[in-house]
């Protein structure tokens, strides 16, 4: 039986690492994990009959654009921060779960709520955006 | 036709090809060296980027966010208990408080002990309604039956709103008399001051001061109160829909229904 503890044991690692990679700021991606984790136990018992990974970065982003529309109106971190901050949200969110989180293009979909072809074309995106900006990055 | 771009090269890397495209990417691999040298590149920079430096989760925040959100329910409970309370309360508050005052009003209809001066008569009712007329000479207003106890620190106070219907200068003054036990005997009267009309102007609202008394003061039984306006030169005066008002010191005024 999955219980809240056994999920943040099994989870929390993976999760911050996510959070630092949609957030480039250390601090706001604190927020980020302390909030998708209030948000995961307060639903919690939703989670039991799902995909639990998809549940989890499904609230994960949810907390994610909660976070930022608190945050509006501060500096963009997103401007500031690695290359892969100097993606669009719609190109970094995919590349990140596929990266970082080994989502293959299904599971990506269902997370974002986009077809497969879409995923596909955004993940090309992702990385010929992101080379670029590493590119720049070392010549600057 | 497979075309050979970098979305194929992407999604070769990930793994998420078609038949079609595993065949075509197949012979790529065998013949095209430029093929090799995209896979490549692309390889490495996915291993570059999560190469990137990341801070790990420390004990400390790993504790923190796990509290915060164990915590994050229990006061999530305590939010929507006391709410709930709160809304109960507020819910009968807001059927018991209009019953109240309603209650109050009726048994203390008066608390500001006015009497207004109306078509029909003067009338406690606090709610202002047409009193527009005319009358020439004098008008007069009288209460129904009253009840209050005498405040003795306070005094009356008239104030009405006129009009001159006349070309020539006109004054008008007033007169209060108070019949504190409705025997038909007055008990106490009070003059005020006159007041001249000014023709130019239109409605003009007026406070007299009170010029003489004669009687005391004593509790309304039943009594009644009636107010009088006169015009010196026997003209016309024309009253403003703005009921005119009298204050009375009384306290828990209350009157018997109709005006006489």
């Amino acid at each position: 039986m999955l219980t809240f503890e056994t999920l943040y044991q099994k989870r929390a690692d993976l999760l911050f690492l996510l959070c630092t990679k949609l957030e480039g700021d250390q601090e706001v991606a604190e927020i980020l994990f302390q909030d998708v984790w209030r948000r995961i136990h307060s639903q919690f018992g939703s989670a039991l009959d799902q995909d639990e990974e998809i549940w989890l970065f499904t609230r994960l982003l949810d907390s994610h654009r909660r976070v930022q529309r608190r945050l509006q109106g501060r500096p963009s971190l997103e401007s500031t921060g690695s290359p892969l901050m100097s993606l669009p949200s719609e190109f970094r969110w995919p590349l990140v779960l596929r990266e970082f989180a080994g989502f293959d293009y299904a599971q990506i979909g269902r997370t974002l709520g986009l077809p497969e072809p879409t995923v596909r074309t955004r993940l090309s995106r992702a990385r010929a955006l992101l080379r670029k900006a590493m590119e720049d990055a070392v010549v600057g | 036709m497979v075309e050979v771009d970098d979305e194929l090269v992407s999604a070769f890397i990930d793994g998420e090809l078609s038949q079609e495209e595993l065949k075509v990417v197949a012979r790529l691999a065998d013949q095209d060296a430029n093929w090799r040298d995209r896979v490549q590149a692309f390889r490495a920079d996915s291993e570059a980027l999560k190469k990137q430096p990341s801070p790990d989760l420390k004990d400390s925040q790993r504790k923190l966010a796990f509290e915060l959100a164990i915590k994050n329910l229990d006061s999530g409970v305590e939010r929507r208990r006391v709410p709930r309370f709160r809304r109960r309360w507020m819910m009968a508050a807001s059927f018991v408080v209009p019953v109240i005052l309603t209650l109050a009003f009726f048994q203390n209809p008066q608390s500001t002990f006015r009497l207004y001066l109306k078509a029909e008569g003067l009338e406690l009712q606090a709610r202002r309604s047409i009193m527009e007329s005319d009358f020439r000479d004098s008008r007069s207003w009288s209460s129904p039956a009253l009840w209050g106890k005498l405040q003795a620190e306070e005094t009356s106070s008239l104030s009405f709103q006129v009009d001159s219907e006349e070309s020539s200068a006109q004054s008008v003054f007033s007169k209060v008399e108070y019949d504190f036990e409705g025997d038909g005997t007055v008990d106490r009267t009070e003059q005020y001051a006159a007041e001249e009309l000014d023709i130019r102007k239109g409605w003009e609202r007026f406070t007299p001061n009170l010029n003489e008394s004669e009687g005391d003061y004593r509790d309304l039984e039943g009594g009644r109160i009636k107010v009088t306006l006169f015009c010196s030169t026997g003209g016309e005066i024309k009253l403003s829909g703005t009921p005119g008002e009298l204050i009375v010191p009384y306290r828990g005024l209350r009157g018997s229904k109709g005006a006489q």
